[in-house]
């Protein structure tokens, strides 16, 4: 048995999003979403395109069954997942030896360079913003990953409390509001 | 649109109070129309009244009374009394072929607000939206008259397009639109190509499709995004070309947005012509 969606008698954009839940909500599989109107057959169509599902229509009466083949399990997964914050809290990598911890951070962000997906945005609090002034040795990478089109913000407390706000070099300065706001809408990780 | 009864207000006021705006007139007395069910709480009304309060005293114009209505949902807007010298008014009805086509607010509010309904929209788009249907185009309107614009309305319901057929028909010119060049709020087109596209915004498609000509790589996205209904849109304004700039860098230092999106020519058989990216 097909997996039905009945958006007869509903109005945009509400056949779209009810179509939308339903398809993230099967693995795989075929969906049926009825509607009674051209424009909600349209927008239905456009959003099953939008994920590169295989789509057929049939006109039965006044009504549309628009059949769509969800596929590509893997890729939906990985690309539908939240986008990722790291919080980087301090100038070394890992508690221990500093400078262990010092190797381990140019190893880190040169990796970061070459990772899919990317983050989406890296912070840098309390002795981490070091690493983004003047005189860091992981300067080159995270320049690298800026041009890449990560976000880089660097805490301008910290900033202040190390002296070293004019020594900035790359990405630009937040505040505490706008980290937990990425802290809570990114999947974070925390260096 | 948006839940919070304050910003409603704001919103409503801004949609009522731009009419006068895009005519070159500034308001002076102003009306509250208020319809208002009588099983919700009478706060959500005051918050409304405030929130529309707050934009009446930032136009400078006088609450001088109202009307309120029992009914099944709340509705709010204004009736706007302006004063303008009649001679000065801006019509629809001035472009000139040559002249350069701008407008003062990027477009994409009702598929935003679509996505609000969908639950699918980003806060970032939410706010920017917002910030864009709370902006008085009284600015704007000042901008304009010094640089001598000739023509003026301003974007709601009908969409860009609808209204620029409107100022294309008026003055019997065709209008020339660059896509590449106009303003669409961050977030509309990912909404647009997932088909989160308010049913208006089909409707304005139906009704001006015979008047525009697209060129073959404008898709149905961004037609539907071109064809938006918007609430307390921007200004759509006429100006001669070597004013163009002037009034660009009038509405920056106004702290307006301001974007050159197209040129007038003699008509050629259709009112508006979008050219692709």
């Amino acid at each position: 048995m097909d997996n039905l969606v009945d958006a007869r008698g509903m109005g945009c954009p509400k056949p779209v999003i009810c179509t939308k839940k339903a398809l993230e909500e099967i693995k795989s599989g075929v969906l049926t979403t009825i509607v009674d109107n051209d424009i909600a057959k349209d927008n239905v169509i456009r959003l099953a395109n939008s994920f590169d599902y295989p789509v057929e229509v049939e006109k039965k009466e006044d009504n549309y069954y628009i059949r769509i083949k969800k596929e590509n399990v893997m890729l939906e997964e990985i690309d539908s997942g939240r986008d990722i914050a790291v919080l980087v809290s301090s100038q070394y990598i890992g508690k221990g030896n500093d400078e262990l911890g010092r190797v381990l951070a140019k190893s880190f962000f040169f990796t970061l360079t070459e990772t899919y997906p990317l983050p989406k945005t890296i912070i840098f609090i309390n002795s981490a913003i070091i690493l983004t002034c003047e005189g860091s040795h992981v300067l080159e990478e995270i320049i690298q990953l800026e041009k890449q089109g990560v976000e880089i913000l660097s805490c301008g407390t910290c900033l202040d409390y190390y002296q070293v706000k004019d020594k900035l070099c790359v990405g630009s300065i937040s505040n505490m509001y706008t980290i937990v706001e990425k802290m809570y809408n990114n999947k974070l990780i925390s260096v | 649109m948006v839940d919070d009864p304050y910003l409603f207000g704001q919103i409503a006021a801004v949609n009522s109070l731009n009419d006068v705006y895009a005519m070159g007139a500034k308001p002076l007395t102003v009306m509250n129309i208020v319809c208002f069910p009588n099983f919700l709480d009478i706060q959500v009304l005051g918050d409304i009244l405030e929130g529309g309060c707050s934009k009446i005293q930032e136009a400078g114009a006088v609450l001088v009374g109202g009307h309120t209505v029992e009914d099944n949902e709340p509705k709010y807007g204004l009736s706007v009394t302006a004063l303008i010298d009649p001679n000065k008014i801006i019509s629809n009805a001035g472009v000139k072929p040559g002249q350069t086509i701008v407008l003062t607010k990027p477009i994409g509010t009702g598929i935003i607000s679509t996505g609000i309904k969908g639950n699918v929209a980003d806060e970032k788009s939410i706010k920017k939206a917002i910030q864009v249907m709370t902006a008085l185009n009284d600015k704007a309107c000042q901008v304009m008259i010094e640089v001598g614009a000739t023509a003026c309305t301003d974007v709601t319901g009908f969409g860009l397009l609808g209204h620029m057929i409107e100022m294309a028909e008026a003055s019997n010119v065709t209008i020339e639109v660059e896509l590449s060049l106009v303003p669409i709020i961050d977030g509309v087109i990912d909404l647009a190509k997932m088909g989160i596209v308010p049913a208006g915004a089909r409707e304005n498609l139906k009704y001006i499709e015979s008047k525009v000509k697209w060129s073959k790589n404008v898709n149905e996205v961004y037609r539907d995004i071109l064809a938006d209904p918007q609430t307390a849109g921007g200004l759509l304004i006429a100006v001669d070309s070597h004013r163009s700039r002037d009034l660009i860098s009038g509405l920056q230092a106004a702290g307006v947005e301001g974007y050159i999106i197209g040129q007038a020519l003699e008509f050629t058989g259709k009112y508006i012509t979008v050219e692709g990216k």
